[in-house]
């Protein structure tokens, strides 16, 4: 297949999947639990690449892609996170639209616990789920629609290691 | 002159091997009890010497204790934590990003409901709405699954509507924000603010009955066909109330000055009496008025930051505020604890991180299990005086916090966050009294005037960020309960003259078997505790002493007047005839 990653681009992204997959940092600075960073990838304006170029550099089955392009959704984000967790696949996020707050109260809570917790869902009334330690989750995001878009004022502060591409 | 040696009583010393177990065991202690009457194992925590029931096991503590380190600002906010969910009081933590405020929040849950338990969180952001609060009803969520048209074009209709009722609440948040930023900037007056509010009000509501009224139509309209399933999602704070068959739920609302102004105001049903949590709350949905009552384990804490500090932060609404035990994290506290792990190398270093972390012995101390309580002393002398403390130190906070304000940093300004102060803060003291009284270590008798500074600290002090304000606060309660001229108060004839109508706040006129006195409140408090504490049979025999005393005192008085060479010999004659030894006491 061809690709609009340069080899520099390649070089970089392929670091920074290793640092995503290696790098365990406290939660808190009084915690002595170690937790995996959530990624971030932002497109600079001058970017052709997309999300799928991405998740194109993955082993088949190593990863699983959820297209997040309606704010107010965020069941199918659920139901797509839980499948990768269990399968223990990477999770990556083509962010097009604003993560609702039971989005970001998810993606918070994974940065601080390496688990979420959600109402309703699966018949449970408080559904919890520890992070599969194989999996790691990256969103993906165009740099204006980050400046623009994004409600949530503390966003990037989810995210451990940044790459701009 | 050597000490008196004072023996422990029972309760003292069960006090004492407490404190040394929580000093052993890293300020965390568990600890098993069977009922008598079920013979049910009652598991309990001790945090920092605050005793709560637990559901957590004794491997999960120690897991617990394992994760965490707590340093001087740390253990203060544990024991605030464990206090306020022991009062069920809500809490706020307000205070700079990175304090670790939710982190405690959520080992606490931890402590209390186990390492594995979910939690129930909400984080605010600008368009956190009722749905996320509150709840709402929708298809349920297998229907999003089949396959039929006409459960397909439900889901669609209700997605439509959804949608436009979201665009309708972010035009209004947008709205809302704009008269507010405008009337913080002085570009239009409160006056003003008001009647473009009302106006916006008047815009909206009719939006939300629309809502509403079109949601139970589609509802009612796809019941019937017998095809759709509904269901009613409940929110964060529903749950909360009345989730876990009634039992209810820790909720933790973090970033809780990110969500729109309107929303907060949602929270403003947890008020309830002497500043605890209500009893139940009370939602309109599509089905009409449901009540949820609240359940045993129910608590709120929430998490904010300065809004003066970090962009795209609102303010808590201000009433609010009142609501909330207001708790401030100053960034000099902050700062203390980022020197505790700089200078352990990020905890690395071991015994340096033990000697930089030990349990304080001013924030740890083990409550009176049985106190003096209302029912039986309280509700008299020492009481009234309690009272009247509470009374002039709330005035005098008000007075300080409205006409000096509070500052962030020393070059700061004024506080953007308004603060509302109603009749709860003294509620929340009183029953404060009722549950952590302290005992003095020399007397082994309550002190008062200890239990309640530490009160103060908690629901007036703490609420202040600048240091100069809370020292002068301090300052004014310290002379409030002994003036540090007391001697020559007690000394000042201008005082005695006026008969104590000039006293200072701190000083009052009591009387007893020695006489009329002035004392400071502090002393007086440890007198009327000192009776308080006696068995039946002291408390006789000290009023005999007290009669005693004031008959020989009338004595002295007719033996003076006999001595009077002023006084008519009509009037000796007649105190002759009294014989003050053939009364009986």
């Amino acid at each position: 297949m061809a690709t609009k990653l340069s080899s520099e681009n390649q070089k970089e992204l392929n670091q920074f999947f290793k640092v995503i997959e290696k790098v365990a940092a406290p939660s808190d600075s009084r915690s002595r639990r170690m937790i995996y960073d959530l990624g971030l990838i932002i497109f600079e304006p001058n970017s052709s690449l997309r999300a799928n170029d991405i998740y194109s550099l993955f082993p088949p089955g190593k990863a699983r892609l959820f297209l997040l392009n309606d704010k107010h959704e965020y069941e199918s984000f659920l139901k797509e996170l839980v499948i990768a967790n269990r399968e223990g696949q990477w999770f990556l996020v083509d962010c097009q639209a604003d993560p609702s707050p039971t989005i970001i109260t998810v993606l918070k809570q994974i940065s601080e616990d390496n688990a979420f917790t959600v109402s309703h869902f699966e018949g449970q009334e408080l559904f919890r789920m520890d992070l599969n330690p194989k999996t790691r989750i990256i969103f993906c995001i165009d740099s204006d629609f980050l400046e623009k878009e994004i409600t949530y004022p503390f966003f990037m502060n989810i995210f451990g290691p940044v790459i701009r591409i | 002159m050597p000490e008196k040696i004072r023996f422990l009583s029972q309760e003292e010393q069960e006090e004492q091997e407490t404190f040394e177990a929580l000093k052993k065991e890293g300020g965390i202690l568990y600890r098993e009890e069977i009922d008598p009457k079920t013979n049910e194992v009652k598991r309990f925590v001790n945090i920092l010497g605050v005793e709560v029931e637990t559901y957590a096991s004794k491997e999960d503590i120690e897991a617990i204790k394992k994760e965490i380190v707590l340093s001087k600002t740390d253990q203060k906010i544990l024991r605030i934590i464990a206090e306020c969910y022991k009062l069920r009081q809500p809490l706020l933590l307000e205070g700079d990003p990175g304090t670790g405020k939710t982190f405690l929040m959520k080992k606490f849950v931890q402590l209390i409901h186990g390492k594995e338990a979910p939690i129930l969180e909400i984080v605010g952001t600008p368009r956190t709405s009722e749905l996320e609060i509150l709840g709402h009803w929708a298809p349920a969520s297998k229907e999003r699954e089949s396959r039929d048209p006409v459960v397909q074009d439900t889901i669609r209709r209700y997605d439509q509507l959804e949608a436009e009722y979201q665009k309708a609440n972010d035009e209004f948040d947008a709205e809302y924000k704009k008269i507010m930023d405008e009337k913080k900037e002085g570009k239009i007056t409160q006056e003003e603010a008001n009647k473009r509010l009302e106006e916006l009000l008047k815009w909206y509501k009719p939006l939300q009955e629309r809502y509403a009224s079109e949601l139970q139509s589609l509802m009612q309209r796809t019941t019937l066909t017998g095809k759709v399933e509904w269901e009613f999602k409940e929110g964060a704070l529903l749950q909360a109330y009345s989730g876990r068959e009634g039992r209810g739920y820790i909720l933790i609302v973090d970033e809780f000055n990110l969500i729109p102004s309107n929303y907060q105001q949602i929270f403003l049903q947890i008020g309830g009496e002497k500043g605890a949590l209500s009893d139940s709350i009370s939602f309109w949905g599509n089905t009409g008025k449901t009540r949820y009552a609240r359940g045993k384990d129910t608590w709120i804490c929430f998490a904010s930051n300065y809004p003066e500090k970090t962009p795209g932060r609102n303010e808590v609404v201000a009433p609010m505020t009142d609501r909330l035990v207001w708790i401030t994290i100053t960034p000099e506290e902050v700062e203390k604890k980022k020197e505790v792990l700089r200078r352990t190398a990020g905890r690395r270093l071991k015994k340096r991180l033990k000697e930089f972390t030990p349990l304080v012995t001013e924030i740890v101390f083990v409550p009176v299990e049985k106190g003096l309580a209302w029912h039986e002393v309280l509700d008299e002398q020492l009481g009234e005086q309690i009272a009247d403390i509470v009374d002039l130190f709330d005035q005098e906070f008000v007075k300080i916090y409205q006409e000096f304000g509070d500052k962030i940093t020393k070059e700061g300004g004024r506080r953007t966050q308004q603060f509302e102060f109603s009749v709860r803060n003294p509620l929340r003291v009183f029953d404060y009294l009722d549950h952590f009284q302290v005992r003095n270590p020399k007397t082994g008798r309550i002190d008062f005037a200890q239990t309640l500074k530490n009160a103060f600290e908690l629901y007036y002090i703490r609420r202040l960020v600048s240091q100069e304000v809370r020292e002068r606060m301090r300052e004014f309660l310290q002379e409030l309960l002994e003036p540090k001229n007391m001697e020559a108060i007690r000394k000042s004839e201008e005082i005695v003259k006026a008969g104590g109508q000039k006293l200072p706040l701190g000083a009052v006129i009591f009387e007893d078997k020695i006489g009329s006195r002035i004392v400071s409140r502090k002393e007086l408090l440890d007198i009327l505790v000192e009776r308080a504490s006696m068995t039946e049979e002291e408390r006789k025999r000290l009023k005999r002493e007290e009669l005693e005393y004031a008959k020989s005192e009338a004595e002295n008085a007719i033996i003076s007047a006999l001595e009077n060479p002023h006084i008519p010999e009509k009037i000796k004659e007649r105190l002759r005839g009294i014989n003050l030894r053939e009364i009986q006491l």
